[in-house]
């Protein structure tokens, strides 16, 4: 199975992949909202988890999340928020359009981990 | 654009609501959380704040409030302690380790005086702490010619609250960035077998530690006695009367003459009536003192 | 705009503030310690930096500097790709990832001493001879130090 991170920033989307990796899931990279939902159009079946930026050109992290939880192929593939965006409304917002989880950034690589695992349900 | 249908300024997080959080987690937790960590501890919460439906902060608080289940506090703790790591953290305790203490348990171990060695990593997270023990011991016997004598003699458990985090431990599968973290190459080299981005740990070090789930509140009795705790970067977060009680639960769980380790920046108080500090090139370290009953 | 004025806060305060952003967001992304730095060093040529604009109570500019073989070793403790490996693209996307944590971090704690914040997105400039001339805008630099190498210039300024 794979994971999806849709970041516009190269450097989170490598420290994402190492993660993954670590967890012996393979990786799918997107830079922005359009282009995973392109991927996703042709390889929804085989994605576990997408971990998603919430500010990023073009299509917003919530703007994508609304459109994956608003399509019967994808809606069942938990989304993490990865973002520096803080502040509890922005968390609400993004739990109550369908996200699974909501990390802030900076994060420790081990802190990564463990959400993706609970994110699929390998954690608490 | 999506919009949700919640008016923002009622789920909008209220310095009552965070006290009452704060409270809790101090009471029920002996973790003190300061305002700083607001915000930290409001993404930690979102995965609990999902499954239970909450739709407010004051509503999760609440619920985790008024919850008597154990597991709740439980996964409360995990959310809100850092997974921060690294190899061989701080430099003087692994010149401690095997500079002083090492040589003097091999004289135990050889002289019968002891039958073995008991070592705990206490909060140990993905695994670096009692694996860089085990390297260090590892290291230390073979290059003396005793490791097939003596090696089965060292007890080393990791203990911490997450069975997420120990599981990735067990797996002892580390990527560039946690290896790039305090790790010597020699020792990498040595230890790590490479494949692409991902470094397996040697099977050899992996068996010689035991990695089991424990909450730092319950009673230390079942795990047994040590003679070195590492209980470090882990103090830091308790409220001054949990620091109190950890202080004499950790020497309790302490051999005579055993050696405790917290981290070296750490501020280990009102320990003098328990412990003596001893100072070794510039780092220190505690040595239980006898009971005095 | 609502909300108190970054100029109402103790300048005390806010370097306070500023220090723990930074030495968190360094020490969770790399796992190396920033200190503050003792000394008034400057980023010679060959210089990067990362920069994010902050608008409501405070309208800033947020900006972080170092030399291009400082920021190669920051970003290659936050990837894990080794610093020859690194192109001059990823330094880039690295610094400006660095400036962007920051502040996200940054913001979190001025919203809680009641300011009104904004932010944008962050990007990075490079080259020789860069000079960024901010005139007496200045509001606040901080220097760090995170290894004996690598300093850090971080300054705050008003726009």
């Amino acid at each position: 199975m794979k994971i999806m991170t849709v970041d516009d920033s190269a450097i989170t989307r490598k420290i994402i992949r190492s993660a993954v990796e670590v967890l012996d899931y393979d990786v799918v990279e997107a830079m922005d909202g359009r282009e995973a939902l392109e991927l996703l159009e042709r390889e929804y079946e085989e994605i576990a988890l997408i971990l998603l930026d919430w500010n990023m050109p073009g299509m917003d992290g919530m703007e994508m999340l609304s459109n994956i939880k608003g399509d019967d192929r994808l809606k069942h593939i938990p989304v993490m928020m990865v973002t520096s965006e803080t502040g509890g409304e922005n968390i609400i917002r993004a739990i109550q359009a369908g996200a699974a989880h909501y990390l802030v950034k900076p994060f420790t690589i081990e802190e990564l981990a463990k959400r993706i695992l609970e994110c699929l349900g390998r954690g608490y | 654009m999506y919009r949700v249908g919640v008016d923002v300024m009622n789920i909008n997080i209220s310095s009552e609501e965070f006290e009452l959080m704060q409270r809790y987690i101090e009471e029920e937790c002996g973790i003190s959380i300061g305002n700083d960590k607001a915000y930290l501890i409001e993404s930690r919460l979102s995965g609990m704040l999902r499954e239970l439906g909450c739709s407010s902060y004051g509503e999760l608080y609440n619920h985790i409030y008024n919850s008597e289940d154990k597991r709740v506090t439980q996964r409360v703790i995990d959310a809100i302690t850092t997974n921060e790591t690294l190899w061989f953290r701080d430099k003087t305790p692994w010149a401690i380790l095997e500079e002083e203490l090492l040589p003097l348990y091999v004289e135990q171990l050889k002289s019968r005086e002891k039958d073995r060695i008991r070592i705990w990593s206490a909060g140990c997270s993905t695994g670096q702490e009692p694996y860089s023990i085990a390297m260090t011991i590892n290291s230390f016997l073979e290059e003396r010619g005793l490791k097939s004598e003596l090696l089965y003699k060292f007890e080393i458990i990791g203990t911490d609250i997450s069975p997420t985090v120990l599981d990735m431990a067990k797996n002892g599968r580390y990527d560039n960035i946690s290896i790039m973290r305090g790790l010597p190459v020699e020792c990498r080299d040595r230890y790590f077998k490479n494949e692409g981005r991902i470094w397996t740990l040697d099977r050899t070090i992996m068996d010689m530690v035991e990695l089991k789930q424990f909450n730092l509140q319950n009673s230390f009795m079942l795990l047994g006695k040590f003679d070195i705790i590492f209980c470090r970067y882990v103090m830091i977060y308790f409220s001054p009367e949990f620091k109190v009680k950890m202080a004499e639960k950790l020497h309790r769980a302490l051999n005579t003459e055993g050696v405790l380790f917290v981290g070296s920046s750490e501020m280990f108080s009102g320990h003098r009536e328990l412990f003596d500090t001893e100072e070794y090139r510039g780092g220190v370290y505690y040595r239980k003192k006898e009971e005095t009953l | 705009m609502s909300g108190k004025g970054l100029l109402d806060m103790d300048m005390d305060r806010f370097t306070g503030l500023l220090n723990g952003a930074f030495t968190d967001v360094i020490r969770t992304m790399t796992g190396l310690d920033a200190e503050e730095a003792s000394d008034c060093f400057t980023v010679e040529e060959d210089s990067i930096t990362g920069a994010m604009a902050v608008f409501g109570s405070a309208d800033m500019m947020v900006t972080l500097s170092t030399g291009i073989d400082a920021a190669k070793l920051i970003v290659a403790y936050m990837t894990g790709v080794i610093a020859a490996d690194l192109t001059l693209s990823d330094i880039h996307d690295g610094m400006a990832e660095l400036v962007n944590m920051f502040v996200g971090r940054l913001k979190a704690d001025l919203v809680r001493e009641g300011l009104d914040i904004t932010i944008t997105s962050p990007f990075s400039i490079s080259g020789n001879d860069v000079e960024l001339v901010f005139k007496d805008r200045t509001y606040c630099i901080c220097r760090y130090s995170i290894t004996d190498d690598v300093g850090v210039i971080l300054r705050i300024v008003n726009i």
